[in-house]
């Protein structure tokens, strides 16, 4: 089939799937099914925005920033209230084609030591402009394999070893495939269902909280005459360089778009196993973080609605993130409303969904009150 | 009397109507049965979903048997020499070895793999209740950078199901014994490449499935075929050491992977046969050496059917070798394959469909 009518109708399916949710219980982990399905590496949200614009109600306002940043609001200039979310993922593009057809690849971020080797010997997925391609990251034959080579496999190896095979044995065939340099490279996907409403994707966490934030945009409406606002942030895995404390490219721009006097809430994930002497889990509620001063209060609104609403939170005081931190400075009061992640920057990054219905209600009752003071 | 009688007769030709009007179980093209064989899970010692497809797709009016190791074969013809076709059903995997307290399951492998491959990634319980899902947690402080070289092998494997108890677990039906497979999924580059979990040895399986629909069983004369579909090939050729003693072979043909050195990393010193260019004579391996007289056999009733094939060697064992202490010769019959033993196997239609075409040439051709 020509890959321009399948991409057509992956985007057409998606904007289908998410524009068709009507019931309100089911509309959260609907609409992350979709996001969870649409590629957005850093630097390559265009597709995400693309989408979640597309699913915004009449009435609201949208643009992009220079990062690609996608605003909704009811007014062009800084809001009172900004609901502020990541849409990236972790990702990789096409930094070269071999003569013998196999693609190299390279990120614009780094992450932890592991977080290429998992793809070796998988399913991956090059986003080309005329649609997708598939392909699989090779792996060296067992029988055949050096002893040498079988350490540095078990090692976890990096990118050096990422060749990508999507059926092309000359360059030629590669470009008749229309791979171009800087394509869009993500792992195939596919969600698992685990047992106690618990579900596992590659980057699931950030698209359940893109989800979130288009759902809360979804579900208000632009006319109610509240001065608010919502962002899903590009490159927010990108740091900008030399930053102290590390600053997301992607938030940075966002803070200086939003009015000083701004309340932000920035909805991110939380990584339970790399922040193990906190004593986070998924399945206990949503984190509620924020630093010192600055989101005493509306930390203290958010806490107070939980126990009115009987809504199980976890409290992470003194906290800084790369997403965080860039509003700490510039905006009056910032918290974070965090869902808790198992396994992160894994193609098996695990949530609760009920952690994530908790977040959606909290979210809810906390724009109601509009972070009144 | 009469009444009786016609009452007979209607029975008899309601029975024949029946006989004649059942599905035709032909397959498909290798290729299409491929597709549907890799998957059917089928970790060694639990291949009996693979042996039931088979059989239910065997030729009309082939006296099958099956033991209860799950072997699968028939036989046609009688006398001698007797042509042994075998592949293996069994694929590479972990067994449930012992859910934890806090409701985790450890493991054992079936066969030689890289652990790391599953690492974080999403898998299939295949317990007593159906196929539940779980994630292989990744090494400890994986999300560290500059994290200390470590290694990963099958002692390190834990799945996490979404409890927390040993009781939560086993009340999802996973029990000691279970089976675990990697979630699937066929990647197809073109509509005659694809790469994929259990190629080895589904392919073989596929082979010789479709060729039994190529050969005409009323005109074996003068010999004995067999075709057999085994087990616990990745274990220790447990399968056909049991079939070795059933069957009285003369002539061998292990129907499995040739494990090209035709991927980006390899040596390109031995096993190079690309991928496309037909069927394979796996001549020399780890655990046999094929004799030429009968090498240049199979490659004349190749080129008198004009079958493309290659010839080539390489690493690892097959399933023929156990047949040799027996008195059988030994002739590996493959395709070239990358990627072995991993969840991407790779294997062109081509090649599939010469060694089908081979397979059923041999039988029909070789005296």
């Amino acid at each position: 089939m020509d890959k321009r009518i399948v991409s057509v109708a992956l985007s057409l399916l998606a904007l289908f799937l998410a524009a068709g949710l009507d019931a309100e219980e089911s509309s959260l982990s609907r609409l992350a099914e979709t996001l969870f399905t649409v590629p957005s590496p850093t630097g390559y949200e265009g597709r995400m925005a693309e989408i979640i614009e597309g699913n915004l109600p009449a009435g609201y306002i949208s643009r992009q920033d220079n990062m690609g940043s996608l605003y909704a609001g009811t007014e062009k200039q800084g809001s009172r209230l900004a609901v502020c979310t990541p849409m990236d993922e972790a990702g990789y593009f096409v930094s070269g084609i071999n003569p013998d057809g196999y693609l190299r690849l390279d990120k614009p971020v780094s992450g932890p030591d592991l977080i290429d080797s998992y793809h070796l010997g998988h399913p991956m997925m090059v986003w080309t402009e005329r649609g997708p391609v598939e392909g699989v990251l090779a792996l060296p034959s067992l029988h055949i394999l050096s002893s040498e080579m079988r350490r540095e496999l078990e090692a976890g190896p990096g990118l050096e070893y990422a060749y990508l095979d999507i059926g092309a044995s000359s360059e030629s065939e590669a470009r008749e495939k229309d791979v171009s340099m800087l394509d869009a490279v993500t792992p195939w996907r596919e969600l698992a269902r685990l047992a106690g409403g618990k579900l596992a994707g590659h980057s699931l966490g950030l698209k359940y909280c893109a989800a979130l934030v288009l759902d809360m945009a979804k579900n208000r409406s632009p006319n109610r005459n509240q001065d608010l606002a919502f962002v899903w942030m590009a490159q927010t895995r990108f740091p900008l360089r030399r930053s102290r404390p590390r600053s997301a490219l992607g938030a940075l721009c966002a803070s200086r778009e939003l009015a000083p006097e701004s309340i932000v809430i920035v909805v991110d994930i939380f990584p339970c196993d790399a922040e193990i002497e906190r004593k986070i889990m998924i399945g206990k509620g949503p984190v509620l973080a924020y630093s010192g001063e600055k989101g005493r209060r509306i930390g203290e609104q958010a806490r107070i609605l939980a126990q009115k609403n009987s809504l199980p939170l976890q409290l992470v005081p003194d906290y800084g993130s790369s997403v965080m931190n860039p509003f700490l400075p510039v905006q009056e009061e910032v918290i974070g409303l965090l869902l808790p992640v198992k396994f992160s920057d894994t193609p098996g990054e695990t949530i609760d969904s009920r952690d994530a219905d908790i977040l959606r209600s909290l979210l809810l009752a906390l724009l109601d009150e509009g972070g009144q003071r | 009397m009469k009444k009786k009688s016609l009452i007979a007769f209607g029975i008899v030709l309601l029975s024949a109507y029946g006989l004649f009007s059942q599905a035709d179980p032909k397959p498909d093209s290798p290729w299409e049965l491929l597709k549907e064989l890799v998957l059917i899970p089928g970790v060694s010692g639990h291949e009996e979903k693979v042996a039931d497809f088979i059989q239910a797709r065997l030729p009309l009016g082939v006296q099958f048997q099956r033991d209860d190791m799950q072997n699968l074969w028939f036989t046609v013809g009688t006398g001698k020499p007797h042509l042994v076709f075998v592949a293996h059903t069994d694929e590479l995997g972990y067994v449930v070895e012992e859910i934890t307290r806090e409701g985790l399951l450890k493991v054992s492998s079936r066969g030689g793999f890289l652990s790391s491959m599953y690492e974080g990634h999403a898998v299939c319980v295949h317990t007593k209740n159906g196929v539940i899902q779980g994630i292989v947690s990744p090494r400890p402080g994986y999300f560290q950078r500059n994290l200390e070289s470590t290694s990963y092998s099958t002692e390190n494997v834990e799945i996490y199901l979404g409890v927390s108890s040993l009781g939560e677990a086993e009340a999802l039906g996973v029990a000691k014994g279970d089976p675990v497979t990697i979630k699937k999924k066929i990647v197809e580059f073109s509509p005659d490449l694809l790469a994929t979990r259990a190629v080895d040895d589904r392919a073989g399986c596929a082979a010789l499935l479709a060729a039994s629909y190529k050969v005409d069983w009323t005109k074996i004369k003068g010999k004995t075929v067999t075709f057999a579909w085994d087990v616990q090939e990745e274990t220790g050729l447990f399968g056909a050491s049991e079939l070795a003693r059933k069957l009285d072979a003369d002539y061998v043909f292990p129907v499995d992977t040739f494990v090209s050195s035709a991927g980006p990393f390899d040596s390109r010193r031995f096993a190079y046969l690309p991928l496309g260019k037909g069927a394979v004579l796996r001549a020399i391996d780890s655990s046999n050496i094929a004799p030429h007289a009968q090498l240049k056999k199979v490659i004349a009733i190749a080129d008198a059917n004009k079958i493309p094939v290659q010839l080539g060697n390489t690493r690892g064992g097959n399933d023929g070798s156990v047949f040799v202490p027996h008195g059988a010769v030994n002739i590996p019959l493959s395709w070239p394959g990358t990627y072995s033993h991993s969840f991407i196997e790779k294997i062109h239609r081509a090649d599939l469909d010469a060694l089908t075409d081979l397979i059923a040439a041999l039988v029909r051709d070789w005296k």
